[in-house]
């Protein structure tokens, strides 16, 4: 089963000598603003963000009594169910040592630092083009990098603006074929790409690339990344926590929580290359003639 | 083969804990996902485990694209119909050879590539739906937490001294200044365990992380030096 940013924040707080919300609902709720009885309302506190078990939603707590919480859940939970939660709740809610969203927000950033990095992920898009749209387009929202574009199963060459301004300083005005030939990602905007020549007719894109996360995440989001580098995603939230001005900075910590995000991304990287799976390192490599169909 | 249970408790030892009633770590929510993390990172470092898969996997029609198996990372060989050997290449490569390979549609898998560690491509689409086997390096543990000691652990015994190394250092982490700065042996001796077991590879499998169909066979070199 995958795990979540709460798992990854969870290890962070055991870490970092915070406690964590693990209880159970002792009555049911239904969806609406209602008011929750835990079986222990340790670490639970106005502001918090928790994972409600069953049909799992994060609920935020509104009020607090020494038995109860407040919070306004969009599903109905049985007895019994989890009650969880990274809450961070040292010198909550006047002076916290951290809070959720500074957390949530590393581990986006972190997340997002591996995935640059590294480029373990990928996937596809299609991407609408038309006469109308020019020649210039937006990549796909979650693309960090564009590998290969493809219409109607037809590959389309990567070339530059540059060498297309040396062939023919004109290729801006052509417009046979009528659909694209190639793709640039040169002396455009970034997060563009333009094609060669103008579409002259509507049509769809295959735009294959690497993917990036979200820039804000939540506690029962899943890793983009596969499971296995999750350790990794741990040390570089921590080397941002011990990296802060605050009581908890530790330099000496910081450095080796760092150095072992790096070593990660090195191993990732080492192991991508060992088997052949990163994109776009393929063009370094001695082409080899393969047996083709058709 | 080991479990977790039968590690955590050697870590605990380490760290002058009672195997029974530790104070300073909790179990379940420290030790044994520090297990898991030696785990993880053994996997990197060494391309084990590769597991042949009982189950085959079916590649439906009309798609190159497909997702790897759930707890996998990487395929290592692909066998098809009559344990037919299904060769890989790269997308690099059949870009190079034939711009237009994506519409091209057969009865069997001729190549497949890998596409990240998510994603594999085959060529060409089918017309059928074809069950291949697959072996693959896959993540070791992907039950959900919380462990509870009694997960396998799909490496051989000699990692197990590695892992404990791993986990007493991992623990320590925790405790910060001296205490974490005199563990980082422990961590490199987990690091040089990993290392040696890379080193195994060269005998049983060097062609395991090959790269594509028809480059030279080498050294992986994914194995530490």
């Amino acid at each position: 089963m995958a795990l979540t940013v709460n798992d990854i924040l969870t290890d962070c707080a055991y870490v970092l000598y915070e406690p964590v919300v693990a209880t159970t609902l002792t009555a049911p709720v239904v969806a609406g603003l209602q008011t929750a009885t835990p079986a222990s309302m340790s670490w639970i506190y106005v502001g918090a963000k928790l994972i409600i078990g069953g049909s799992t939603e994060v609920v935020v707590v509104t009020a607090v009594t020494a038995s109860t919480f407040d919070a306004v859940f969009v599903n109905s939970h049985a007895a019994g169910v989890s009650v969880s939660g990274a809450t961070f709740p040292k010198g909550q809610t006047t002076h916290p040592l951290f809070t959720q969203d500074e957390m949530l927000g590393y581990f986006a950033d972190v997340q997002n630092a591996f995935l640059v990095a590294v480029r373990p992920v990928y996937d596809t898009s299609v991407v609408p083009f038309s006469l109308h749209d020019g020649r210039v387009y937006d990549q796909p929202d979650l693309a960090l990098r564009i590998e290969r574009i493809s219409i109607a199963g037809q590959t389309l060459k990567n070339v530059s603006s540059v060498e297309l301004d040396l062939q023919d300083p004109t290729w801006r005005s052509e417009t046979e074929p009528n659909t694209p030939q190639a793709w640039y990602q040169d002396e455009v905007n970034s997060g563009k790409f333009g094609y060669k020549p103008t579409p002259q007719i509507s049509g769809n894109a295959d735009v294959w690339h690497s993917v990036r996360g979200p820039v804000s995440v939540a506690l029962t989001d899943t890793l983009v990344l596969p499971d296995i580098f999750s350790h990794w995603m741990k040390y570089g939230v921590l080397a941002r926590c011990y990296s802060k001005d605050g009581e908890q900075r530790d330099p000496q910590r910081a450095d080796y929580c760092d150095k072992r995000f790096q070593f990660g991304i090195m191993l990732a990287d080492k192991f991508m290359e060992g088997i052949n799976a990163k994109i776009g390192q393929a063009a370094r490599r001695q082409y080899k003639p393969l047996v083709m169909q058709g | 083969m080991s479990t977790i249970a039968d590690i955590e408790g050697r870590v605990l030892d380490r760290l002058e804990e009672d195997r029974l009633t530790p104070k300073f770590w909790s179990v379940q929510n420290e030790i044994r996902p520090f297990i898991v993390e030696a785990m993880n990172e053994a996997v990197l470092i060494t391309g084990n485990p590769e597991i042949r898969r009982n189950a085959a996997t079916t590649l439906a029609i009309n798609t190159n694209l497909f997702s790897l198996p759930a707890g996998a990372i990487a395929i290592v060989t692909m066998e098809g119909p009559g344990a037919l050997s299904i060769r890989k290449c790269s997308m690099w490569d059949l870009d190079m050879k034939k711009s237009t390979w994506e519409q091209d549609t057969g009865v069997v898998p001729k190549y497949w590539f890998p596409y990240g560690l998510t994603k594999f491509g085959i060529y060409p689409q089918l017309t059928q739906a074809v069950q291949v086997v697959l072996t693959t390096v896959d993540i070791p543990v992907t039950a959900a937490r919380p462990y509870t000691g009694l997960e396998s652990i799909p490496f051989t015994e000699e990692f197990d001294e590695g892992f404990e190394e791993y986990g007493a250092h991992a623990a320590r982490v925790k405790e910060g200044g001296v205490e974490m700065a005199q563990s980082m042996k422990e961590y490199g001796r987990f690091l040089d365990s990993m290392g040696e077991m890379s080193k195994f590879e060269i005998r049983k499998e060097s062609l395991r992380f090959s790269r594509t169909a028809g480059l030279p066979a080498q050294v992986s070199p994914v194995e530490i030096k």
